[in-house]
């Protein structure tokens, strides 16, 4: 492999924080506009931030209002940078972390392809055109939600990763705002249906992030970022998980006393919910090793797309009869 | 390179802190503004009818925008309110623009001497009263559009709000056509 020489890559770190010295060092050529664009939406963390847009879209979806479409395509796309710029940002803040990790040491910024300046510039920019953007064209509401999840990932959740594993607490708020944020783009007040999505993402976060501080453990403590699991051990991080799974079981109960989805939705989610509950109980007797944990972590993506799938499929079904 | 867990807090940097209270300052300072007063209704079209501005040439009364007193009837304890009204908006701040229009002869209506003392007040004789009767009451007809009060008329000829000759009523007239001007300064 050759790769450029950037101060950042010299000298090198192998996953085990050993100095090693690069493979082959060659001058910096110019690099094409299409690698360059393509590092900048890596920055975004295009895959993390579909599934947000896919809660955000749903929340915009459930909302009891017709939403016009210039509210949806705003709320949409201004939801997309809005998580684009804080992922950047992210990556700015954690790019010396990330150095450290041998699945992240090849994004763009540790990796040396884009210099720090312009991954601060990128998500700075992307921030600052997508909270007025929402705000503007949807409701001030949806705007002040969007800012508040940008800076609690921002300036909270992500240096605090560094010091205590309450960060997971810290950072499912602003995981769990995109529905909101949807919703009120489309309604313009926080209301009880908006605040159950919200609630569903919030507990749906701590399994989901206790799974990958299990499978991923070693890794985050290479690079300093506190994790549950590493800090209170794998028996808590189990409890912790079943804790949390618990009420999700419950939840399309809930969605459907408030009306948002109907008997489809009782039983695909009662079905996901039992289904998760059932895994999440099955990291007790297989003691929460690794493979339990990412077998739990994907369930829980199943989980929430399934559960999400339903609510639209449900509310497009009671839309149409 | 320094180890990660020893960064530094981004809230300890000046340019973090000036992102932040960037990044709230538009969606708080739209929740926290005014709300923004709903647009007038449209009540009625102003007539389009003939007439003589003093001392000047034929207008259409529908052209007339501003505040606007119809004396459709011999000047009384009613007309001189409104014209007294006329006169507090035309000595008050940043007055709107003032329209009499008059169905009497010229020279009964007391507006006329008040309008002439005064810059930015119009007197308007329509020709034919009996035009001027029939387009209105038939406009009022199909709005019910109130009576007895200053009309605000945008500049379109479309009567938006009327308001009753008096200090409420005149600072009323004076919100509307400002209002009007910031919706549609055009």
């Amino acid at each position: 492999m050759s790769r450029v020489a950037t101060p950042a890559m010299s000298p090198g770190l192998s996953s085990d924080g050993a100095t090693e010295a690069p493979d082959e060092v060659v001058p910096a050529a110019p690099r094409s506009l299409r690698a360059v664009v393509s590092d900048l939406v890596s920055l975004t963390k295009p895959r993390l931030s579909g599934l947000v847009l896919f809660t955000a879209g749903g929340g915009l979806w459930l909302a009891p209002v017709d939403v016009d479409l210039v509210t949806g395509i705003a709320a949409v796309l201004g939801t997309t940078l809005v998580v684009g710029g804080a992922n950047a940002l992210n990556c700015y803040l954690e790019r010396d972390a990330d150095l450290l990790m041998g699945r992240t040491r090849t994004r763009p910024l540790p990796a040396g392809r884009l210099s720090p300046q312009a991954g601060l510039a990128f998500g700075v920019v992307l921030s600052l055109v997508s909270v007025p953007l929402l705000t503007v064209l949807t409701t001030p509401l949806a705007g002040l939600l969007a800012a508040l999840a940008l800076l609690s990932y921002v300036v909270v959740y992500t240096p605090m990763k560094r010091r205590s594993s309450v960060s997971t607490l810290v950072g499912a708020f602003p995981g769990a705002l995109p529905p909101l944020i949807g919703w009120t783009a489309a309604t313009g007040s926080l209301d009880v249906g908006g605040l159950a999505l919200f609630a569903l993402l919030f507990l749906w976060q701590i399994p989901h992030s206790l799974a990958i501080g299990i499978y991923r453990g070693p890794e985050y403590a290479k690079a300093g970022l506190k994790v549950f699991p590493n800090e209170h051990g794998l028996p808590a991080a189990r409890r912790q998980a079943l804790l949390y799974t618990t009420p999700l079981v419950a939840v399309p109960l809930l969605l459907v006393h408030l009306d948002i989805g109907s008997w489809a939705t009782l039983i695909a989610g009662a079905t996901l919910g039992c289904w998760f509950f059932a895994l999440a109980l099955q990291g007790f007797r297989n003691q929460g090793d690794a493979r339990w944990a990412r077998r739990f972590f994907f369930a829980s993506l199943i989980y929430l797309t399934g559960l999400f799938g339903a609510l639209g499929v449900d509310s497009l079904w009671r839309a149409l009869v | 390179m320094p180890s990660p867990a020893s960064a530094a807090h981004p809230l300890t940097r000046p340019g973090w802190v000036a992102f932040s209270l960037v990044v709230l300052a538009v969606p708080l300072g739209m929740m926290l503004a005014p709300p923004a007063p709903p647009p007038l209704p449209h009540l009625a079209r102003m007539p389009a009818v003939d007439s003589q501005l003093l001392h000047g040439p034929t207008v259409d009364v529908q052209s007339a925008a501003g505040v606007v007193d119809v004396s459709a009837w011999p000047c009384s304890a009613p007309c001189i309110a409104r014209t007294g009204a006329l006169a507090a908006l035309a000595h008050g701040p940043s007055p709107p623009p003032l329209v009499t229009v008059l169905t009497t002869t010229p020279d009964a209506h007391p507006a006329i001497d008040a309008a002439q003392a005064v810059e930015g007040w119009s007197v308007l004789q329509v020709e034919d009263a009996d035009a001027l009767h029939a387009t209105w009451f038939a406009a009022r007809g199909s709005a019910a559009l109130p009576t007895g009060g200053l009309m605000v008329v945008d500049r379109h000829g479309s009567v938006r709000a009327v308001v009753p000759a008096t200090p409420e009523g005149v600072e009323a007239a004076r919100r509307a056509w400002h209002h009007l001007q910031s919706a549609d300064p055009g």
